[in-house]
């Protein structure tokens, strides 16, 4: 490699550099030191997205022999998840302070993380992919585990571990049945394998493994057994982290594979994901409705939520995509905003977390409510917040990409989801509290919900720039 | 050829059964391991098909992977194991919904 190439690798470097510089700094730290660990983290991140700032421009360029790709697409989506990772950190630190877990390690498993999800969006390679995917798997095993003597954590991890390694080696078993009939694990060598001619037997297998795998990470309908219990049970800072994060790096990988290599596939994945996304949206949407536990109901929702993105991908169209990268930065912001006021609220223990504790909210805590209030219309699609103006764009492309039926369901499902969205609101507006006692919210927090507030109203209200940017990025995806 | 992709589904396919009978932790993730040993099996025979060697390197970024999830996994079954005193996965049963 160049140093030209390598200069394109600064951001990951930088990750790997500062989440090996905490684990060094972790044991010489007193508790008191700790927030300077918490800084390290953040500061790293900032830089590394400020590297990437660099690279904006410089027009798709492919390094390491075709397996690294840098482009609009990748470069969007790595700076999705610094802004993940960021706000993760920040939003976890009194959380971790209050359960003892403030720790270096925490803050570097993010960081490694991150670098695990920039490489699955970077990747044109299966073998990278894979090994993206196994970066990000095992520092999440990690991080739900996290609170080593509460018993739902160690449940969570372990579910987590174990269903997550049999999805990955579902998936590894797609990329050998790939590699052997394509000859490569390149994408664009198995594009051309799969146009030239009649498509080799293996493939289509493989392409369902494929799917079993990534599935799995984004939580599809039938493979996503496992996220309530592991959202619920992970520490709630985590549980935010998981909810935006490995979702958005699986869809990246997923576009990346169905539009660079799989092309040729088209009716048969569309098919199949048509499939996926109405028996995601509906049963997530169905099992929401009966959750008193927030965690919980905001687990069903996040897999509800996937449906919709996948209705993005079903329309195999520019829009359908730009409408995925734009919906997936509103989601990001209301996820994060909703699970910031859960993890504020949840008190020692992590343990309330029931409709009930929410009860008169808007009277202990106004400023929290009418944000958490701001989070679930966006998530509910009301519209004038960014949740309407993405839904409305996923499902136009839906709708002109012919699959009219499917935007139909997915608009019955936007309107079952406000029952259990506004269920909340009505506990915590109209509700009294059993028992009095103001909610405190700690300052970045409260920074975060006040910024999340006005982007989901800009984006709904103003969604044009946005889109644009958007748009743009998608252009590197060919 | 044939031979070497038959062995490896087969494995794959008791890894994947394993997975799903089995009733204790360890058992699970050794059926794990079986699965992802399958993928190495098809990698080599379809590299050697091919007359390629990236299959071949494959099958040893595999195994780097394959051991750092198996330290990641029994590290996590040593604490689950500590809190619980069981490994057998249906007593882990504290959130249900």
């Amino acid at each position: 490699m160049n140093p030209d190439e390598l200069f394109l690798l600064v951001p990951q470097s930088i990750l790997l550099g500062a989440a090996v510089l905490l684990m060094l700094m972790e044991p010489f730290s007193r508790q008191a030191g700790r927030r300077r660990l918490r800084m390290v983290a953040v500061a790293a991140v900032a830089v590394a997205a400020y590297a990437l700032r660099l690279q904006w421009g410089l027009g798709p360029r492919s390094i390491g022999g075709g397996m690294i790709r840098v482009d609009g697409f990748s470069l969007f989506f790595q700076w999705l998840f610094l802004v993940i990772t960021g706000l993760s950190a920040v939003l976890a630190a009194d959380f971790n302070q209050r359960e003892g877990i403030d720790r270096g390690e925490y803050y570097a498993l993010l960081l490694t993380a991150c670098s695990g999800m920039s490489l699955m969006a970077m990747s044109a390679d299966l073998i990278l992919t894979f090994i993206g995917i196994e970066i990000l798997s095992l520092s999440t095993y990690i991080l739900a585990g996290f609170k080593r003597r509460d018993i739902a954590s160690g449940e969570s991890s372990l579910k987590y571990f174990l269903l997550g390694s049999f999805a990955t080696a579902i998936l590894l078993y797609g990329i050998a049945l790939v590699y052997g009939a394509a000859g490569s694990t390149q994408y664009q060598a198995i594009r051309a394998a799969a146009a030239a001619g009649e498509v080799p037997a293996l493939l289509l297998p493989g392409l369902g493994l494929l799917l079993v795998g990534l599935g799995f990470k984004i939580g599809l309908v039938p493979f996503h057994s496992w996220i309530p219990d592991v959202y619920q049970g992970a520490p709630s800072p985590v549980t935010a982290f998981m909810s935006v994060g490995p979702k958005a790096a699986a869809i990246a990988a997923l576009l990346r594979l169905l539009v660079e290599a799989l092309p040729g596939l088209a009716p048969d994945w569309t098919r199949l994901l048509w499939l996926m996304a109405v028996l995601t949206m509906t049963l997530g949407n169905a099992a929401a409705l009966v959750q008193s536990n927030v965690k919980r109901m905001l687990a069903y929702s996040a897999i509800a939520q996937a449906g919709y993105i996948l209705v993005g991908v079903v329309a195999n169209t520019r829009e359908g995509f730009t409408a995925i990268l734009f919906y997936l930065v509103v989601y990001t912001v209301m996820n994060l905003m909703a699970f910031g006021v859960v993890l504020s609220l949840s008190g020692p223990g992590d343990r309330r977390v029931h409709l009930e504790d929410y009860a008169g909210l808007a009277r202990r805590a106004p400023f929290v409510a009418a944000a958490l209030g701001v989070a679930l219309l966006a998530l509910a699609g009301i519209p004038l917040t960014g949740g309407f103006m993405g839904k409305f764009f996923l499902f136009g492309s839906a709708v002109k990409a012919g699959f009219v039926g499917l935007a139909v369901i997915a608009v019955l499902n936007s309107v079952l989801s406000v029952y259990y969205y506004f269920r909340l609101l009505v506990y915590m507006y109209m509700k009294d509290a059993p028992q009095g006692g103001a909610e405190s919210i700690s300052r970045p927090v409260g920074a975060i919900l006040a910024i999340g507030v006005f982007l989901i109203l800009w984006l709904g209200v103003g969604p044009d720039r946005f889109l644009a940017l958007a748009g743009h990025s998608i252009l590197g995806l060919k | 050829m044939n031979h070497y992709l038959t062995l490896s589904l087969l494995l794959f396919l008791v890894g994947t059964v394993g997975f799903i009978v089995k009733k204790n932790v360890l058992a699970m993730f050794l059926c794990v391991e079986l699965m992802l040993n399958a993928a190495n099996l098809a990698f080599v025979a379809f590299a050697r098909d091919l007359g390629q060697l990236q299959g071949q390197v494959f099958v040893f970024l595999v195994m780097v992977v394959a051991a750092a999830e198996a330290a990641v996994g029994l590290a996590i079954m040593i604490v689950l194991y500590r809190c619980r005193g069981t490994l057998n996965p249906d007593e882990a049963d504290t959130m249900k919904g």
